[in-house]
């Protein structure tokens, strides 16, 4: 499944939309550049979307937790939206469900 | 019409319709059949065993999977469809896995591989005659049945720069014996421990650096497998996968050539709430496959995931 991150900022929201899997080395690469487009904007609330996700690996959840903790130094939020699917299963396996808000 | 499967014992003997192909085997079977008491029509392809069967009722159709003029499941398909209840054995040199599986669920009551022992065929035949529990002798058939053992060996550095994509998972989605989510939680899993594999024995690459990330990002430990995928030290040690098959269970073993370490915290450990950037691929590897085991030193991971019996029904 080809891989695509498509970024936007609205106020002072960042929204990461990711369409593919996360679990790659490359995937994991491409979500950690298109976090930097944003978190170099300044901003520090930052939006996951994803629903275009189907199979999120160590990988792909390795690079989400590096987003969270880099925001989370500046006083940042990372959120995640929607889970579903096995995305979902994987965040609540791994108790990410607990630790990462996820947004409406 | 009085079904095949529960007649009722009688003096008359077995009347069994018999397809093969080979003259040999045909010149063989009745020989055999004499010898066993049996009443034997003997034909040479799969529109004459339809043709027989619109004529007369048999006890057991005996037939060889591949033929001339219909063969194979449309043959299994056109005989149960006009007889449902007909007593079915399949003989075969060879079947693949979702052939297999398609044959019982025609409903066949036996596949006996060639060379043909006639004994057994005889067996089978007193058998499904005398109506004994077809379940559990389908359970013995398909637990002692090894479809596949496969081996592959890949270098570190081959290994690092492709997605390994393993047929038999693909083929147990496509034959119905395990759903989609099983199939990509199994593909999953199976990435999680060749990447284990791969980084931590290997390439021995240490947790802890993916929490070294500088303000761009980038981690110490991407930077480091990078480094050293391109030292033949590391880059040129091997992996090798075996997978083994049946219908009852996938087994798959992987083993790489690092220095081992020590696995029982990992297999150990609860689930907990951690922020750390690593140390969820064994979580994720049990949740997928029945059993996790580690052996030689933490240098082989064996998984087992077991098939539900009803699956393949």
């Amino acid at each position: 499944m080809t891989m695509e991150f498509a970024t936007e900022i609205v106020g002072e929201k960042g929204y990461i939309r990711v369409n593919g899997d996360l679990d790659s080395e490359a995937s994991g690469e491409a979500l950690r550049k298109a976090f930097n487009e944003i978190f170099d904007k300044g901003k520090r609330t930052v939006v996951l979307d994803l629903s275009g996700v189907q199979i999120i690996n160590s990988y792909g959840i390795g690079k989400v937790l590096m987003c969270y903790k880099r925001l989370k130094a500046e006083n940042g939020v990372l959120m995640v939206k929607p889970l579903q699917g096995f995305v979902k299963e994987a965040f609540e396996l791994l108790m990410l469900d607990k630790l990462i808000q996820i947004a409406g | 019409m009085t079904s095949p499967l529960s007649r009722a014992p009688s003096a008359s003997p077995p009347t069994v319709l018999f397809a093969d192909d080979d003259p040999v085997m045909r010149a063989l079977f009745r020989q055999f059949a004499a010898r066993a008491g049996w009443d034997p029509v003997i034909v040479e392809d799969g529109d004459s065993t339809i043709k027989q069967l619109s004529q007369r009722e048999f006890d057991v159709v005996i037939t060889d999977f591949r033929m001339p003029k219909l063969e194979g499941l449309p043959l299994l398909k056109k005989i149960k469809g006009t007889h449902p209840l007909q007593a079915l054995i399949v003989v075969t040199g060879s079947i693949t896995v979702s052939e297999l599986v398609a044959t019982l669920k025609e409903g066949a009551q036996d596949i006996i591989q060639k060379p043909v022992d006639f004994f057994s065929l005889e067996h089978s035949v007193n058998r499904i005659l005398s109506n004994s529990d077809q379940r559990e002798f389908e359970e013995t058939l398909i637990g002692k049945a090894i479809w596949q053992t496969t081996l592959y060996r890949f270098k570190s550095l081959d290994l690092a720069s492709r997605k390994l994509q393993l047929p038999q998972i693909h083929q147990l989605h496509a034959t119905g014996l395990i759903s989609l989510h099983e199939k990509l939680s199994l593909e999953l899993a199976v990435q999680e421990a060749l990447a284990n594999s791969l980084e931590h024995g290997n390439l021995e690459l240490e947790s802890i650096w993916k929490e070294q990330i500088d303000a761009q990002g980038l981690d110490q430990y991407s930077i480091i497998k990078g480094s050293r995928l391109k030292q033949k030290r590391y880059g040129d040690r091997t992996i090798s996968i075996k997978v083994g098959l049946t219908l009852k269970r996938l087994a798959i073993e992987i083993q790489d050539q690092g220095k081992g370490f020590n696995f029982q915290p990992l297999l150990r450990k609860r689930r907990s709430l951690t922020q750390k950037c690593y140390g969820r691929g064994i979580p994720l590897i049990k949740e997928a496959f029945d059993q996790v085991q580690y052996s030689l030193n933490g240098r082989k991971i064996r998984m087992v995931k077991k098939l539900p019996r009803s699956s393949w029904r």
